[in-house]
């Protein structure tokens, strides 16, 4: 005589057509948890942009306000070291908010709005430049203004590792002279007008490229310490 | 979004899918994966595909004199014309055991299929066994699997846990977990008639319904995965029963390890491409087990190819820079260049990752295997999920490249 398993007999017709509803059970399921995580991603996204938003803000009140010194400097009696100092805080401000910047733009799938604030910082980064320029010419100071070209979102193996170097180069730069290098990355491939006229004006023939100092440009860096020595002894 | 990050995407979800659709059929049928018909012992011929095992044919004669069954059982071992002195050893048995035969094959067909087919012919009951050379069931294994047969007329094959008899070297190790959590997962899949394969070490099927669908295909190097196949396509069933239990052999070295799979592989894929017409026909054959299989192959394959070129990609990157950074003498990492903020991604595959991890610890608290709970096992289980899954697209490829060539023997 058989006997089926005292758990109850699973091979019971209506029992059986249960177990294959748990194919779209499954499906439900992961529906939901993916459409959830997805949900989840994008409002992370979002809460990045608005960070990012936040700090581009913040930078551009920044920006203002060295307009404002420049402007009433005589006024209000604001000596050029305090300019310079506060110029060059505003550089590694924005510099740091770029690189956050950067990073959440690696990560980031869903919010197209970060290439704004990109550009964004781009022009804030160029309105930096001239800046410093005036500040140059109002008050007759040494620093060094080095401003790294670069190809923002390229592909090419050849260019990216290039433009590593090129990065970790400027970084010693500005590491070992951290009060005479004024470092001022720009993208120049954002398609600004800003950026055209610049690559137009230092007959840019490349990428990456650095302009020291508006008086010549450097394509390749072969050797860090001449490099480092061709930048300190510009406008000399 | 990249087209690869749609890849991805649709990795984490078909990733998801299926272990979603695991955890809910055992949630839904947790009492029952141990339960099994208790059947009616009858008379059952056991068929031992024999090639070069003086070492183990022993103690696998040994193992199946000691099942407990209250019926008849013979033994039929047919050599493929070993080498070595495999013939000795079983006739030194046959010679104290009337229950066991020797028959040698007239020739070496470098498959199991066919001796394993001259033993089914050879056989005199209805119920066939076919168990590997180097493979032990435990005691009670024939009567807990044949209840499967006797109790559904579509049945037509039986399979059981697969377990690693040792775990000596960690490449043992490892195969002892993947082996108990594919075990347990194959009961799962029992539980809506999607068993696709009933192993070589232990293995019950009615002899009838071998001879009908003309026996083990003897040109495809996975045979026990090929007969399923083509019993499910003629409307015939295989269940699985967790409870029996077979102890098998398994590689102790790499090298073993890989030819062992690609050999695995290649039948596979035989197989897929011998009933890929059956797709969406046929039951679960072709609404689960062939889309499963070929999806399984095509997600391998792209993956691998994804993973080798942005690797490569990132690699080339790093390789460049740090040699030009060299040439001029520049920091070489910064800190800064490490990302440490993380994508949507990211988030999807370390949550899929600890699922599959849960998934495993899981299926091996649930198949009681106490010699695997030791000091090492979260150590194993990681390196398993991390390292050693992650060598099967590989194992694809070149099963695919010797496939496509032609050039692939037992």
């Amino acid at each position: 005589m058989l006997e089926v398993s005292t758990h109850g007999n699973f091979e019971d017709a209506g029992a059986w057509k249960m177990s294959k509803h748990v194919f779209w059970q499954a499906l439900v399921f992961t529906v939901i948890v993916f459409a959830s995580g997805l949900v989840l991603g994008y409002f992370l996204e979002v809460s990045r942009s608005e960070e990012i938003n936040l700090l581009s803000l913040d930078s551009e009140l920044n920006l203002v306000d060295q307009q404002l010194q420049a402007r009433s400097s005589a006024v209000l009696n604001i000596s050029c070291q305090d300019r310079e100092k506060q110029l060059f805080s505003f550089a590694d401000s924005i510099y740091n908010d770029a690189s956050q910047l950067e990073e959440y733009d690696r990560n980031n799938l869903f919010s197209p709005s970060l290439t704004l604030l990109h550009k964004r910082y781009d022009l804030l980064r160029i309105l930096l430049w001239f800046e410093a320029l005036d500040l140059r010419e109002d008050c007759d100071l040494k620093f060094h203004r080095v401003v790294y070209l670069y190809d923002y979102g390229i592909d090419e193996i050849d260019l990216k590792a290039k433009q590593k170097l090129f990065s970790r180069a400027l970084l010693d730069l500005k590491y070992n002279h951290p009060d005479e290098i004024l470092l001022i990355p720009i993208a120049h491939d954002s398609g600004l007008e800003s950026t055209r006229i610049i690559n137009e004006r230092f007959s840019i023939k490349k990428s990456p490229a650095i302009v020291v100092d508006e008086a010549f440009v450097i394509y390749e860096i072969n050797d860090f310490k001449e490099f480092e020595k061709v930048v300190l002894e510009s406008n000399k | 979004m990249a087209f690869i990050d749609f890849v991805f995407f649709f990795y984490m979800f078909v990733g998801l899918y299926m272990l979603s659709l695991l955890f809910l059929l055992y949630i839904q049928n947790r009492k029952k994966v141990f339960d099994y018909p208790q059947g009616k012992a009858v008379p059952v011929s056991i068929i031992v595909p024999c090639y070069n095992a003086e070492k183990s044919i022993g103690r696998t004669l040994d193992s199946l004199l000691k099942l407990k069954y209250d019926a008849p059982i013979e033994i039929i071992v047919v050599d493929d014309k070993s080498r070595d002195n495999s013939t000795k050893v079983v006739s030194e048995y046959a010679k104290r055991y009337d229950n066991i035969r020797l028959i040698v094959n007239e020739r070496n067909s470098g498959r199991a299929a066919e001796p394993t087919n001259i033993g089914v012919r050879a056989a005199k009951y209805d119920y066939v066994a076919v168990t590997d050379d180097d493979s032990t069931p435990e005691e009670d294994a024939l009567i807990k699997m044949i209840g499967f047969l006797q109790e559904d007329d579509r049945v037509s094959a039986v399979t059981c846990a697969v377990l690693a008899k040792h775990t000596e070297t960690f490449m043992q190790k490892l195969q002892a977990i993947e082996y108990t959590v594919i075990a347990w997962s194959r009961k799962l899949l029992d539980l809506v008639d999607c068993v696709y394969v009933t192993p070589g070490p232990f293995a019950l099927y009615r002899k009838d319904r071998l001879i009908e669908v003309g026996l083990f295909d003897t040109n495809n190097m996975t045979q026990d995965i090929e007969i399923v196949w083509r019993l499910i396509s003629r409307g015939y069933i295989a269940r699985m029963c967790l409870s029996a239990k077979v102890h098998s052999e398994t590689p102790r070295r790499l090298k073993a390890w890989f030819r062992q799979r690609i050999r695995w592989n290649i039948g596979g894929t035989q197989t897929l491409l011998k009933y890929k017409k059956f797709v969406f026909q046929k039951g679960m054959l072709g609404a689960f087990i062939i889309p499963f299989f070929s999806l399984s192959l095509f997600l391998g394959l792209i993956g691998l190819g994804i993973f080798l070129y942005l690797f490569t990609r990132r690699i080339a990157v790093f390789y460049l820079s740090s040699l030009y950074s060299v040439e001029a003498q520049t920091t070489i990492l910064r800190l800064s260049e490490l990302s440490f903020s993380a994508s949507i991604l990211n988030y999807f595959g370390i949550i899929l990752f600890l699922l599959g991890a849960s998934f495993t610890f899981f299926g091996l608290t649930v198949m009681g295997e106490r010699k695997l709970y030791r000091y090492d096992t979260f150590f194993n289980v990681m390196f398993y999920m991390i390292v050693y899954l992650m060598i099967y697209p590989i194992i694809m490829i070149t099963g695919l490249y010797k496939f496509a060539r032609g050039k692939y023997s037992w």
